[in-house]
């Protein structure tokens, strides 16, 4: 197995960097068959690295301990997903899928493009093999996945406890193929840099490929909040850890990228600030993939740490650089051709939303890499956590949030002051009314605000809804249902990016209100006892253990009862692992109830069954994991292709054909 | 930590005893482990032992002793300071979620504001700029016209692209 794997990454290797200079020579000198080949090869290259996965997986289902990767993270009474998913459980396996992934989004970005951008696709090409030869060097090299026991072990030493959760299944793959997707992007821009083609048709290329990275990378955040929520238990689902913040970055960029590309496209502005961002994003992500795992900065997500330092941090700077260079030698290709005229204009209020994004990012950055600096100047470490997030991105996101509500309800160019107050007078009005009832009812001026700012997007998603339903329904004579639609049907990226806005709106609120008005108790209790938090009462009726193939179970049994009615039964569990019972894992109790998560942890226990548990009352949780469902439905609305009216563009005079092609752009 | 296999039977046999009086509402309150206060305090404090996690928050043993000694405080009266004090002496400023507002730490806070603000500049000076290019330049081969006729012009073929998108569309429907 050993042999083989490696033989295959060292095949991969040496076929990536033949590969680029294919693409390289085969472009420069105007050679199309070499050019061709060198295509072939990325997809060679991918294959390669598919059958190396491959072979990696049957080493772990065949229980093949002679291999250390496979002896260091599983073992033979490990449930067969959890032995799947300890494939990614370390470094080597974490590269290999990140690797895999890039290439097979690569070859199919590149492949299906070939015929549409000749001159680009051999460039693009290369630089994505440029990254997988890196990744490779790195898995044949220094970090591999193929490395051998000097004596195999008769049994596996198990998989990290904490990974061993169903969120585990989905979230770290998704995770690094997102990282991994950005290559595409990347790799498109390079291409466009050197070669100095960026017209109307790459535009759209790139922006297809950025949304497929942010779908990915958001889906990925989402379920790692859903699998903190659920397993770490401390009641929350995002704490500013250094490892979420590097997989926020990319998002923060390439979400600013997503907005900003169309004022390019409607504008034709900003043609190097886009370019930045997708370089930044790319970088990122970079950085996302590598920072913690290098130890460089520590973090509960730190499950493997290893000697890749210094080559990750060359690449990165090397990255960077080329990043730099590549984007002042074009500079002049890439000028401006349109202006803004107004400060009230759509295009305006998109540069405010990117400026808001990037100093998001910016600012989330700082506060990672912070510690660093003072290690470096003062020799002191410190902790940067959760309360300077909050305060310096807290008040950043309440403008992007009413900025959300507001943009869809500017005008290109200019707004007339009594069509905007005409449009966004209703959500106002909703959201003021939701301000004044919450001061009344909580107090909380930031809650208020922030749930106001929410209202306000989601009112004005409404009101876009509407005009549009009504404009179909004098039109069209569609039924409501058959209106909605329509509407997402014809132009699935302005609707599909309303989708998405409400899901966020829908997001904020539970936010907002898990955050501000989460209530907590934390007691110990003895069978039989009771502990009343916020509207509910918990009963503990025992402790009892059980006892599965590789691991034991401790269960506490609770009741929850909301005033004399008993709504439900629950067990808050621990899990013991062999091989690591100094590291107990969580399995939270919770139960939905009307508005409210009933969240219940156990911490410690005696032999008289005695028990510290901690209760946690969140209001509205299951609203961030609805709005998070609904902002990937919307996603995938903005994935469609938008269908394309041919009779009608016959009927368009010509100056304005391409005006009216571009009005799906917002 | 693991319990003898006789001692889980028991248990669980117990567990089964009690869940049959399933509805009862027990009448003894249980009590609360530490006072708000220490939770408070617990929330500004950084684990040490489980970097990312809070002492309020981690499982660990080493936080769960350092409730214990936040609370024992607590109850002697001490007064917040006095307690931050106590666990920036024992384990430096790292302990501290929130870093001091104090010498280069400074840098931490001020920097992202000085960011905000220069980049609000340059949006400004964008915007500037860019108004003086929209109303002076004549509009480039693929620029969007500026000239009011050709915009009006432009709105009434989006209109009429619309309703004909839209009757389309009822041809589509009927026809499948």
């Amino acid at each position: 197995m050993a042999q083989i794997g490696q033989g295959i990454l060292t095949l991969a290797l040496a076929l990536a960097i033949v590969g680029m200079g294919l693409n390289i020579v085969g472009e420069r000198r105007r050679i199309p068959e070499l050019s061709a080949s060198g295509l072939r090869a990325l997809i060679g290259v991918t294959l390669l690295l598919v059958l190396a996965a491959a072979v990696l997986l049957i080493a772990f289902l065949t229980h093949d301990f002679s291999l250390a990767y496979v002896s260091g993270r599983s073992s033979t009474d490990m449930p067969l997903r959890y032995v799947i998913s300890a494939f990614y459980g370390g470094q080597a396996g974490s590269l290999l899928l990140w690797a895999t992934a890039a290439g097979i989004m690569s070859s199919i970005a590149f492949y299906r493009n070939r015929a549409r951008f000749p001159r680009l696709v051999p460039y693009a090409a290369a630089t994505a093999l440029g990254v997988l030869a890196f990744l490779l060097y790195m898995m044949v090299v220094v970090s591999t996945p193929f490395a051998v026991n000097h004596i195999t072990p008769a049994e596996g030493q198990g998989l990290n406890p904490l990974l061993r959760d169903p969120g585990m299944l989905i979230h770290p793959p998704l995770l690094l193929s997102g990282f991994a997707s950005f290559t595409v992007p990347f790799s498109i821009v390079v291409a466009a840099l050197i070669t100095g083609r960026m017209g109307k048709e790459w535009l759209k290329f790139i922006r297809n490929w950025a949304l497929i990275s942010w779908g990915i990378l958001s889906a990925g955040i989402f379920v790692g909040g859903w699998w903190a929520y659920h397993v770490l238990g401390w009641g929350g689902y995002w704490a500013w850890d250094p490892v979420e913040n590097v997989s926020l970055l990319p998002w923060l960029t390439v979400t600013a990228f997503i907005h900003s590309i169309i004022v390019q496209e409607r504008r034709g502005m900003l043609k190097v600030w886009n370019v930045g961002l997708i370089l930044a994003s790319f970088v990122l992500s970079i950085m996302g993939t590598f920072i913690v795992r290098s130890g460089l900065i520590s973090s509960v997500h730190a499950f493997a740490l290893s000697d890749i330092g210094p080559y990750f941090l060359g690449f990165f700077l090397f990255t960077v650089l080329l990043s730099i260079g590549l984007l002042v030698w074009r500079l002049p290709l890439m000028r401006a051709t349109g202006g803004i005229e107004s400060a009230t204009s759509r295009e305006a209020g998109f540069l405010l939303n990117n400026l808001l994004f990037v100093a998001i990012a910016f600012a989330t950055m700082w506060g990672t890499l912070y510690p660093l600096v003072t290690e470096a100047v003062q020799g002191t470490a410190i902790t940067v956590g959760i309360p300077f997030y909050n305060r310096v991105n807290g008040p950043m996101l309440l403008i992007l949030l009413i900025l959300m509500g507001l943009g869809p309800l500017l005008a290109w160019r200019s707004t007339a002051r009594e069509a905007l107050i005409r449009a966004a007078g209703i959500p106002l009005a909703i959201s003021i009314v939701a301000i004044v009832a919450m001061l009344w009812l909580f107090g909380q001026p930031m809650a208020a605000m922030g749930v106001g700012a929410s209202l306000f997007a989601a009112g004005a998603v409404v009101v876009e809804y509407y005009r549009g339903v009504k404009l179909r329904q004098k039109n069209a004579g569609d039924s409501i249902p058959a209106a909605i639609y329509q509407l997402a049907r014809r132009d699935p990226r302005r609707y599909g990016g309303y989708i998405v806005h409400l899901g966020v709106a829908l997001i904020a609120i539970g936010i907002i209100a898990s955050w501000f008005f989460q209530t907590e108790r934390q007691v110990v209790i003895a069978p039989g006892e009771r502990v009343d938090i916020a509207e509910y009462t918990i009963a503990y009726d025992g402790i009892s253990t059980a006892q599965g193939a590789d691991h034991t179970t401790v269960n506490a049994h609770v009741r929850v009862f909301k005033g004399d009615k008993q709504e439900t039964t629950m067990e808050a569990k621990r899990f013991f692992y062999r091989g690591f019972q100094d590291q107990p894992t969580t399995k939270v109790a919770v139960e939905t109830i009307g508005f409210d998560d009933v969240y219940v942890m156990l911490l410690e226990w005696s032999d008289d069954e005695r028990a510290n548990i901690r209760i946690f009352v969140n209001p509205l949780v299951t609203w961030i994991w609805a709005g998070g469902a609904l902002y990937l439905f919307g996603m995938i609305v903005l994935a469609l292709p938008a269908p394309v009216p041919r009779p009608v563009r016959a009927a368009v005079p010509r100056p304005v054909g391409g005006l009216v092609g571009e009005t799906a752009g917002d | 930590m693991r319990l003898p296999v006789t001692r889980a039977i028991l248990t669980l046999i117990t567990a089964a005893v009690l869940g049959i009086g399933v509805g009862a509402l027990p009448a003894l309150a249980a009590e609360d482990v530490y006072d708000e206060r220490t939770v408070e305090i617990g929330r500004n404090l950084a684990c040490p032992v489980c970097q990312g996690q809070t002492v309020a928050d981690s499982h660990s043993r080493v936080a769960l002793e350092m409730m214990d000694a936040i609370q024992a405080q607590v109850e002697a009266g001490r007064t917040d300071e006095q307690i931050y004090d106590y666990f920036r002496a024992r384990y430096g400023d790292e302990v501290l979620l929130e870093p001091p507002r104090e010498g280069i730490n400074l840098a931490l806070w001020w920097i992202p504001v000085v960011v905000v603000v220069l980049g609000l500049g340059v949006v400004v000076l964008y915007v500037k700029d860019s108004a003086a290019l929209g109303r002076r330049a004549p509009q480039p081969a693929d620029g969007p016209p500026t000239d009011q006729e050709l915009e009006r012009l432009a709105e009434r073929v989006l209109s009429e692209h619309e309703q004909n998108q839209l009757r389309q569309g009822d041809a589509q429907v009927e026809s499948t």
